[in-house]
């Protein structure tokens, strides 16, 4: 029971992106507000390192998020957060956007093809 | 093992296809913001009372392979509406409701969602008539949105391939070193 309780009440998608990403999204109707507590983040030149970090651990910890889709160029920047990251639910999708394209090269399922096959 | 072999790869020819297609759906926003001006389309436009229409619901499905690998289910993603959660939420209270002989107000809720459902649309954040190239973008980002579900199933199923695949090897790597303890020990008899 504990298992199915886990993920039964997750049922949001929650975005970190730039602004195109998360107005995207936004319009094909993953958008939350409650509140205070919004599912999105939009980052921009200005927005503070700490900023993505503390919204990033943020979305981990709530019971409500599926799932967390975050711009890989975004990724990078809290690397080592998302490296570290470890539990079933949510579960992390580092996607592309316009300006940073999909790079097969940092894909971690990818690199488990190659680690496979390279023994 | 070659069949496992040959699934894993498919599973990864699968994936890397789904991520092509995601990539060429991803540019519409930025088209659209060219023709409408950036003030007309941003953050600022957000509705502050935005309630998630597309949402997700997680499943577990029974993993079809033979062997005991240490994840017997496999999470399954699928996207779905508020209309159909709330539905099926209501179909639980409803049942409920009736067993204790009250009546359901279904039409009440019926009419607010049919009402909320022009309201819902994110495209009205930007205004009455929008330009086809955001109709366009939302579309878009709705299939790259489904893309993105899939590819999260497939990478389940793959890291799951990937245990299933390990475990053959080990086994097979055993069965070998004991078949050669006992060429070994028949050679010195």
């Amino acid at each position: 029971m504990n298992a199915i309780s886990t993920y039964k009440d997750r049922n949001f998608i929650a975005v970190i992106g730039d602004e195109d990403s998360v107005t995207g999204l936004l319009l094909a109707g993953v958008g939350h507000v409650d509140g205070a507590n919004k599912n999105f983040l939009v980052v921009d030149s200005k927005t503070p390192l700490s900023k993505i970090e503390e919204t990033f651990i943020e979305f981990t910890k709530r019971k409500d998020i599926a799932i967390i889709l975050i711009n890989q160029h975004i990724a990078e920047y809290i690397r080592q957060l998302v490296d570290d990251y470890d539990q079933a639910f949510p579960t992390i999708l580092e996607i592309p956007s316009k300006d940073h394209p999909y790079d097969p090269e940092k894909d971690s399922v990818l690199k488990r093809v190659q680690h496979l096959f390279g023994e | 093992m070659d069949q496992i072999l040959l699934e894993y790869l498919s599973l990864i020819s699968a994936l890397q296809e789904q991520w092509k297609q995601i990539s060429t759906n991803l540019g519409g926003v930025t088209h659209a913001k060219y023709t409408m001006g950036p003030h007309r389309l941003n953050q600022n436009q957000y509705d502050g009372r935005m309630q998630a229409t597309t949402r997700v619901l997680i499943s577990q499905k029974k993993d079809t392979n033979m062997l005991n690998t240490p994840n017997e289910f496999i999470c399954q993603y699928t996207l779905t509406s508020l209309e159909e959660i709330s539905d099926n939420n209501e179909d639980n209270d409803s049942s409920s409701l009736r067993r204790r002989g009250i009546k359901n107000p279904e039409n009440d809720s019926t009419k607010k969602r049919s009402q909320g459902r022009i309201i819902d649309d994110p495209l009205r954040w930007f205004g009455i008539l929008v330009p086809s190239s955001l109709r366009e973008s939302q579309r878009h980002f709705k299939q790259s949105l489904s893309g993105m579900i899939n590819i999260i199933n497939l990478r389940n199923e793959i890291i799951n391939k990937e245990a299933e695949y390990q475990m053959l090897k080990k086994e097979k790597e055993k069965f070998m070193e004991e078949n050669r303890m006992k060429h070994a020990n028949s050679a010195e008899n």
